[in-house]
């Protein structure tokens, strides 16, 4: 958790292997952020914003896209059902471009589960969700848990991004602290009333 | 083969996007027609003197048009998230270049494939009796055009004043290309008793395997931030 500006986003693409880091060491499932992008890249996936989806595409040309960047081979009946997965069955055939936002986030959402991670890394995954939608990541978030996979969530709102997370650290001024996992998941107020004022 | 797998989902992806929207052909077969009637009419009926020109006349408006293109190659991007929509997959980046390159050598091909039956009509040049060298000159000429302008557009995609910056960084780094295709085009066109357009045309495959080897080499380092 951190405050807007605090560099959660850009802590989470360095992670990824997007950006490089300006200075430091560290490894992600065991390799080298600087030199081992690739191999790290197999095993993590990303959520940002907005995600990596394309509006004229439809939602299971997405997830086809998606997964044959990823190297994956999978059938018609796969995307189907990763997208009933999502509520979105319906519109599997239908333009992006005429998604809501919360639609939008459960393409992105299917583009995730698609294969295999050792690490997700979502950055505000509740952002433009109904309650519907935010009882799906958490449902996600408690697969990814169960299966081994560790999930890292960047938000700005306490109560949320602390519901389905079993520790809680705090970003501000480019330093990560732990932060009171009960008081955060308790809590539904936004990141300033935590006692870390904006950065 | 990994790599070239993943090289065609991009190219299967941006053409099927333009497919759809149309944007970059549309605008491509237009403002290429506009610029033939403007050279044709600045020019005036002479016959021959259009035919010396053509070559040239031709590969200026190939490589105007080509901006266009190159322009979009990276920008279309942008409502998934940019460049980096395509950097977040595993393997090797090399992918997105020759993805790149593909999709952007199928477009120009398929505008030049209205530009050249235009030039004809406007220069009065016989096509038909040329199709094939015409055709290979065209190939030769537009893989490279292709090739030095999807790396540069990469190395500008970020910057704010790109429109301008590519072609200032791409026409001077096009020159041995351009002269190679509008001397072989100009030679084909007007008649070639000496065969001195196979000069020209070993200087365009000479171009396009060095730049080839080059940006494919380098493209990795053009992506990092």
């Amino acid at each position: 958790m951190g405050p807007n500006g605090a560099g959660k986003t850009t802590l989470l693409k360095c992670l990824a292997t997007l950006l490089q880091p300006s200075d430091g060491e560290g490894t992600v499932c065991g390799f080298d952020l600087r030199k081992e992008g690739d191999a790290i890249r197999e095993r993590v996936g990303l959520v940002t914003v907005r995600g990596y989806v394309y509006d004229d595409l439809t939602a299971e040309e997405n997830l086809r896209f998606s997964a044959r960047m990823s190297g994956l081979k999978l059938g018609a009946d796969e995307y189907r059902a990763a997208l009933a997965r999502v509520g979105l069955e319906r519109v599997a055939e239908q333009r992006v471009r005429t998604f809501s936002t919360g639609m939008r986030k459960r393409v992105v959402l299917a583009q995730l589960r698609i294969r295999p991670l050792e690490l997700a890394l979502l950055d505000e995954p509740y952002a433009g969700l109904d309650t519907q939608g935010m009882a799906l990541v958490d449902e996600f978030v408690r697969e990814f848990r169960d299966e081994g996979t560790t999930v890292i969530i960047a938000s700005h709102q306490a109560g949320e991004a602390t519901r389905a997370a079993e520790q809680t650290l705090i970003l501000n001024d480019g330093k990560l602290s732990p932060m009171d996992h009960d008081e955060a998941a308790r809590s539904h107020l936004s990141f300033e009333s935590l006692g870390a004022g904006e950065g | 083969m990994e790599l070239l797998r993943r090289a065609w989902t991009i190219v299967w992806k941006d053409l099927l996007i333009e497919a759809r929207t149309k944007q970059a052909f549309n605008a491509m077969v237009f403002f290429a027609a506009l610029v033939l009637f403007i050279f044709s009419f600045a020019l005036g009926p002479d016959t021959e003197l259009l035919q010396q020109v053509s070559g040239g006349l031709l590969w200026v408006g190939i490589a105007f048009t080509g901006i266009l293109s190159l322009n979009r190659t990276y920008q279309s991007e942008e409502t998934s998230g940019g460049i980096e929509g395509l950097r977040v997959y595993p393997g090797d980046p090399r992918a997105i270049f020759l993805g790149k390159l593909f999709g952007n050598i199928i477009i120009l091909l398929a505008v030049e494939m209205v530009l050249f039956p235009a030039a004809a009509v406007l220069f009065q040049i016989q096509l038909l009796p040329h199709a094939l060298e015409l055709a290979g000159v065209a190939i030769l000429g537009t893989i490279g055009f292709s090739i030095v302008g999807t790396f540069y557009a990469a190395l500008t995609v970020n910057l704010r004043a790109r429109e301008v910056m590519l072609p200032l960084l791409l026409f001077p780094a096009l020159i041995p290309m351009l002269l190679g295709a509008v001397n072989a085009t100009t030679l084909i066109v007007v008649g070639d008793p000496m065969l001195d357009s196979g000069i020209w045309i070993r200087l365009l495959v000479t171009f396009d395997v060095i730049f080839f080897v080059i940006s494919l080499w380098i493209f990795p380092i053009a992506l990092e931030e």
